[in-house]
């Protein structure tokens, strides 16, 4: 298990990580979330030895990794970490690269064409760092980390320069091999659907501070606050009089605010019973879905998402109703 | 225009190496050169070449040695040594040459330097800041990225010093080396000062004693191509060598701290060259200085300053502006042949010893001497700040395209987009982002100018001086006293330029 407690990091007064702790299961796969400068690097740089914290504690299992007055050095901590910016060794081809950490290169040289084969780099086994394109280099850093399996792997914005076709096509393979080698892995990312799709824990930082941690389902459900909410895609927050209003079967409390998600919403004919007439003031076409800005007769306006085949106007009158399976969720405080 | 300008600067800068060859391989018979070639030649081949090397080898000791332990360790004295270790460039080696002889002479404790291994220490102990400066340079653009992800691969700090950062920072160790083989096969001062008789000494001795052009041009050629052989080698090693990622996002060094034992012998290894390179050689200087001062004449001191600034300067003005113009050319040209030219027409000045080219002078100013513009190049400095100029442009030249290697092609492409003409786009928005890379350039050639004692000797026209041609000719009579002051004046005008070039390569 990787344990944080506490752990916290000050520059120049500012503090980059305040006060972090969670618990990660071995071989687990967690993701951390959070916009530019809320401290995702650093905190990777701090488990990984990289930074030293201020205060607080960190544990591999049994093993004390950094407490005050203790810093167990980058090399011998078992964790990897896949930089931002890459960082090949130039003066190596893609092969050397990937050789680099390896104790007994040759004798793992079946395990380096794997990966190399895994992350569709095999063709470019012997090419020169500065021949690669930026996804490529992105891609033998990753195979680089993977090559010396490490007992933690901590990666940084990983696929921030692969497209998107491929990037959907490693997603599946590379889960697969870190539950293979029992990989327990961290990943920074400011891609909300990259974390869906990796992780069996999310945590979401924001200026420093971890402010929201759960399951993927429960962080999207059932956000910390409005930030958390809107973090991970549109979000309505109504009030709930308003939803009583509208909607009466619902167990709404008035002066409490709900966390409605525009895929909540069904759209329809606006003069059916059990819809709520809206006029759509604005329309955004994804092609298998649309997003409305709808305003309702009382002034409120409302973000619903509908299905992509039949095209909603600008001007036009569409029908809403909550979608019948809703659980409502307060939102804690106000965004 | 353009092409034009540049195509005349280039043709003026193959005209010495044109004009040497043409001398060597237009004589009208062998003899002379198979009578050499079976006498003299193999002494003079093997002392220039065991020099080169023994030189070679110490300046690497200190130079990769001193910049890796300020780089990354701390241990008392780090801080001081950081600058100190760059010192002895202030110093010509002609003039550490002197202390150490007549300290050799004077007292029997003091070792004997008038050998072939004595010239190589002096000239190791005076040109390893060259290799210091650039790898000290490389370490800190390169190493924290790289120690990084060696220490996240599970490699402690020798493997990664020994598997990345010495193959990485090997352009810059081999650039420095290159540099201080240059200089060896070139010097004139400390070899013919400590007796030792290498190519260049033979130069000048066939040319000036036997009046044989023919011989001192092939000679010369002989001895111009060890470096070059070493010019293309390093080509050739590091062609298409790019960093990738770090170089970004330079980070300072996390310095290791080292035991009490080890910090004293890294402060021992890294004190040696700077006490004997610098402190020993000024501390000589200034005791036989204080001896001379009350019979010295300010005034002659003064005269030989003003010249020293002014080839010194009058060189980095011309050198800067000519490096500029044909690195932006190259640029916009963007013709692989074109740029090739350029690079070797402006480093095979630098390459070939500072006599053969002294000698490619002396013919020009002959043929047009009875011209007016002849006649004021021989009888003025222009002549030797020609020189100069052709000499070490290459320092700018190469810091200039070193600079401009780092700025984006796609800086150039914007500036098309913005609708600006390409050269004022680029004199706008690229120069500023070089100007680093162009003072440094700039500062180098002043310093090396203000040095310069060959072409001076060959060249210099009825009364003019420079400091170091005094120092030679003070020496050379044994007035140690007044040879000490100019030392000393010598070393003030090239003390800032250094210790800034020191903190261009070092803190930015």
């Amino acid at each position: 298990m990787l344990k944080a407690k506490e752990l916290t990091r000050t520059v120049r007064r500012r503090r980059i990580v305040d006060a972090i702790s969670f618990e990660l299961p071995e071989g687990s796969t967690a993701t951390v979330l959070g916009p530019s400068g809320s401290g995702k690097t650093t905190l990777l740089r701090m488990i990984m030895g990289l930074d030293l914290p201020d205060a607080g504690e960190l544990h591999l299992g049994e093993r004390c990794l950094a407490r005050t007055g203790l810093h167990v050095p980058p090399e011998t901590r078992d964790i990897s970490l896949v930089f931002q910016e890459f960082t090949l060794f130039p003066n190596l081809d893609v092969a050397d690269n990937l050789a680099f950490g390896l104790k007994r290169p040759h004798a793992e040289q079946r395990h380096v064409d794997d990966l190399l084969e895994l992350l569709e780099i095999a063709h470019l086994k012997h090419r020169r760092i500065d021949r690669l394109s930026g996804g490529e280099q992105q891609r033998v850093a990753l195979a680089r980390a993977l090559a010396v399996k490490p007992r933690v792997l901590l990666m940084d914005e990983p696929f921030s320069n692969i497209d998107n076709m491929l990037r959907e096509r490693l997603y599946g393979r590379l889960r697969a091999r870190l539950a293979e080698y029992g990989m327990t892995t961290l990943i920074a990312t400011h891609d909300h659907k990259e974390a869906f799709f990796f992780s069996d824990l999310i945590m979401v930082m924001k200026d420093g501070a971890l402010i929201d941690h759960n399951p993927p389902q429960l962080i999207y459900e059932r956000p910390a606050n409005a930030w958390v909410a809107a973090f991970f895609g549109d979000a309505n927050a109504v009030e709930g009089g308003l939803l009583a209003t509208l909607w009466p079967t619902g167990d709404w409390q008035p002066g409490t605010r709900y966390l409605v998600r525009p895929e909540a919403f069904d759209t329809g004919d606006p003069d059916a019973a059990d819809f709520v007439a809206a006029r759509v003031d604005n329309v955004v076409y994804y092609g298998a879905h649309q997003d409305l800005a709808v305003s309702l007769a009382g002034g409120a306006t409302l973000k619903v998402r509908a299905p992509g085949p039949r095209r909603i106007t600008a001007g036009e009158r569409v029908g809403i109703r909550l979608h019948p399976a809703l659980d409502p969720h307060p939102l804690p405080d106000p965004a | 225009m353009r092409n034009w300008l540049s195509g005349l600067a280039l043709a003026v800068f193959a005209a010495p190496t044109l004009f040497v060859l043409y001398k060597a391989v237009t004589v009208p018979d062998l003899t002379a050169l198979t009578r050499f070639g079976a006498t003299v030649l193999p002494g003079y081949v093997g002392n220039t070449l065991t020099l080169s090397a023994i030189a070679l080898a110490l300046a690497l000791l200190f130079g990769v040695g001193g910049a890796f332990l300020v780089a990354f360790f701390r241990f008392p004295g780090r801080r001081l040594l950081d600058v100190a270790l760059v010192l002895p460039l202030m110093l010509p080696s002609y003039l550490v040459a002197v202390v150490y002889r007549e300290m050799s002479h004077l007292h029997t404790w003091s070792p004997a330097v008038e050998s072939l291994g004595g010239a190589a220490v002096i000239l190791a102990l005076t040109l390893y800041p060259y290799v210091y400066l650039l790898t000290r340079a490389a370490f800190r653009r390169v190493a924290m990225g790289f120690i990084e992800v060696g220490q996240s691969l599970g490699l402690n700090r020798v493997e990664i010093a020994r598997r990345a950062l010495l193959p990485l920072a090997m352009p810059a160790i081999m650039l420095g080396g290159l540099l201080v083989v240059v200089e060896v096969v070139s010097d004139f001062g400390t070899a013919s000062i400590l007796g030792v008789r290498t190519l260049t000494t033979a130069v000048h001795r066939v040319w000036f004693s036997m009046f044989d052009e023919g011989l001192a041009a092939q000679v010369a050629l002989i001895g111009t191509l060890f470096p070059l052989a070493l010019v293309v080698l390093y080509g050739l090693v590091t062609r298409g060598r790019g960093f990738a990622g770090p170089s970004n996002r330079p980070i300072a060094p996390r310095r290791v701290a080292l035991g009490r034992h080890a910090g004293r012998v890294a402060l021992a290894f890294c004190g040696v060259p700077v006490v004997a390179g610098f402190v020993w050689p000024v501390a000589i200087m200034l005791f036989w200085a204080a001896g001379a001062f009350d019979r010295f004449r300010l005034d002659s001191l003064y005269h030989d300053l003003l010249h020293t600034l002014t080839v010194a300067a009058g060189t980095t003005v011309a050198a800067v502006a000519i490096g500029l113009g044909l690195a932006l050319a190259a640029r916009i040209g963007d013709r692989r042949a074109w740029r090739l030219g350029t690079l070797w027409a402006v480093s095979l000045n630098y390459v070939m010893p500072a006599i053969v080219l002294a000698v490619a002078m002396l013919f020009v100013s002959g043929w047009m001497y009875g011209s007016a513009l002849g006649g004021w190049l021989v009888d003025s400095a222009a002549l030797i700040v020609f020189a100069t100029t052709l000499r070490f442009t290459a320092f700018a030249y190469f810091s200039t395209e070193n600079g401009l290697q780092g700025v984006s092609t796609r800086v150039d492409e914007a500036l098309l987009c913005s609708g600006r003409r390409r050269l004022s786009g680029l004199l706008r928005v690229v120069l500023p982002m070089i100007r680093g890379p162009v003072v440094v350039g700039a500062l180098l050639v002043f310093v090396v100018a203000a040095k310069e004692l060959t072409l001076g000797l060959v060249l210099q026209p009825f009364g003019f001086r420079s400091l170091a041609m005094s120092i030679y000719y003070f020496a050379d009579i044994d007035l140690y006293g007044p040879a000490a002051i100019y030392a000393l004046c010598l070393v003030m005008v090239v003390a800032y330029p250094v210790l800034s070039i020191n903190r261009w390569l070092g803190a930015r």
